[in-house]
Order: structure tokens, then sequence, then C-alpha cells
């Protein structure tokens, strides 16, 4: 296994904190590489479309938010000096699968992550997209802790050095 | 990036993770920590028995970091080989923070094909508590690779 420069980075974005973080320390950690920004929905289950009452029907709004969040996704990438581009998949097998048919796709050198991971009905759990991700990638995952995360994470470790 | 910690057992992932972390620090500059840790005895291993590992004989560590590292001087980089012993993801979690590392990478197993077997439980845990990013390097990405 080798990350090879010429390779892009695909980063994971949800429009959260974490995915935002994730996006200035990738730019760090793999400088010079661009990028793809994937942000995946997941569709309805066809028994709440058109439900009555009910405030969305079909995918649109799902899709349309997905779309929104990864062109933001880019120009965060754009604003920290990554040439992005993005990348809107229907997760219809989960998040996690979305996102290494991307990967896939545009042969990435690395898959980099928040340590939440992203948003969706099946990724409630905490990490279990980032978990699930690194369990089926072919190519390196760099998951990354919130900036609160790792600064927490850092100042147990000197208390207990 | 100026530190990157690539922590190893001398096992088959772990080379591919050097091999990435090599990758790594070649393209962004960055000095290469090489780390390996001498996990305590487990009861019902044998106790005080005869090490399985090579990464539990006594000065196993030492070996393993100091192969890595010269496997990564050959690629022209500054490398610094560390041992040490005690519970392998606080070791490693520790290190990270001490060296002022901006990457950690480990390798992983992964799901293996026919043993079904879980991520690896040294990479799960450092993903959950590593104060510095942590790329995992799955092993079966090299049969991956190596198929196309």
């Amino acid at each position: 296994v080798h990350v090879e420069s010429g390779k892009p980075m695909v980063l994971c974005y949800d429009g959260s904190d974490d995915a935002t973080n994730a996006i200035a320390v990738a730019r760090r950690l793999f400088p010079g590489r661009r990028a793809i920004v994937v942000c995946a929905w997941e569709p309805f289950l066809p028994i709440y479309t058109g439900y009555p009452g009910w405030p969305v029907t079909g995918d649109e709004p799902m899709k349309d938010n997905a779309v929104r969040l990864a062109e933001e996704g880019c120009e965060r990438a754009g604003a920290a000096g990554i040439e992005a581009t993005p990348v809107v998949v229907e997760a219809d097998d989960g998040v996690a699968r979305a996102v290494l048919a991307v990967a896939d796709d545009m042969d990435a050198g690395v898959i980099v992550m928040g340590t939440r991971g992203l948003t969706g009905l099946r990724s409630v759990v905490l990490g279990s997209v980032s978990h699930e991700v690194v369990q089926h990638a072919r190519r390196p995952v760099a998951i990354v802790p919130s900036a609160a995360l790792a600064d927490a994470r850092k100042s147990a470790r000197r208390r207990r050095a | 990036m100026k530190n990157i910690l690539i922590a190893t057992d001398g096992s088959e992932p772990a080379q591919q993770a050097l091999e990435v972390a090599i990758d790594l620090a070649k393209e962004t500059g960055a000095a290469l920590h090489v780390l390996s840790v001498r996990p305590p005895r487990v009861a019902g291993r044998g106790g005080a028995g005869a090490p399985i590992l090579e990464v539990e004989e006594f000065d196993g560590p030492e070996h393993i970091a100091e192969a890595a590292a010269a496997h990564a001087r050959e690629a022209g980089l500054e490398v610094t080989p560390h041992a040490t012993h005690g519970d392998v993801v606080d070791c490693i979690a520790s290190a990270a923070t001490s060296l002022g590392a901006d990457l950690l990478v480990v390798g992983s197993r992964g799901l293996g094909s026919l043993s079904g077997a879980v991520l690896g439980s040294v990479s799960h845990a450092l993903v959950r508590k590593s104060p510095v990013p942590v790329t995992i390097v799955r092993h079966a990405a090299v049969h991956a690779a190596a198929a196309s």
C-alpha cells in the first residue's frame, strides 16, 4: 500500500464543525493534494413519502441539502487552499458504502473523515460510519478528532505523564 | 506537517503502514518516529511463558523499531526509533502527545474474508483515544492493490 501523491483525497463532509476541522487538518497532513468533497444522502423509506402531514414528499429535499453541503464543503476546502470538486451520492446501502464507492471510482489516495463521520439515519451511533469505512476501505483512511476532542485527549495524556 | 508517528509490531499490516508513513514523510518533508511497544503478559496466555510473537520478547520492540527505522532511512528520511512496554494503545497515544506527532499511522488486519475478524482492536481503540489524527492502513488493501 502506498499513498501516491498524485491521487486525490476524499473528504467526507456533512456540514458539522468536525467535518470542517477535518478539512483544515487534511490541508496540513496531505498538502498539495486535490480533493473530492463527498456528501452522501440517504433516501427516505418509501413508507414515509406522501404520508399526509409529512412535510416532505420524496427525496428531493434530502438530495438538495446534500448538493448544498457538498458545495459548502468545497468552498471551505478552497478557503483552506485545497482544490476541491463536489460529489453527491445517494447512499441507498448506507453512507459508508457510498463513500467507499466514490473513493474506488476516483481511485483516491486516502479517505479523510472527522471523528463523528457523516450525519444520516444509520450514523446515529457515534463513529459508526468511520468505523465501517475503515473496515472495508481498500486504501488508507485518516480519522481526524475534532479540535475539542484532540485538546482534551492531549491534556489528559500530559496530566498522566 | 513536522512529525509522523508510525506504530509497529513488526507484522505484515504494520509493514504496510510503514510504507504509507514513508510516502507521507517524503511528500511532506516530515520527520518519522517509529514506535514499537511490548505488551504486558496476559493471564491465560501462559503467564511468564515463552513469547509467542517477536514483539513479546524482552528486547523485541527495540529490534522491531530499529528494523523499521533502518528501512525508512533507506528512503532517505530522518527517522527516530522508540521502544517501550506497557498497554499498547496507551503507550502509542502517549507517545503521539509527547513526540508532538501531527499524524499517527497504524496498520490493521481489517476484515479477513475467511475469519470475519473485525477491525483490529488496537487501531479501533486508537481512533477513540488518539489525540492526533490516525491513518489506518488496512492489510486487505494489499490484495486489492495487487489485483488491480
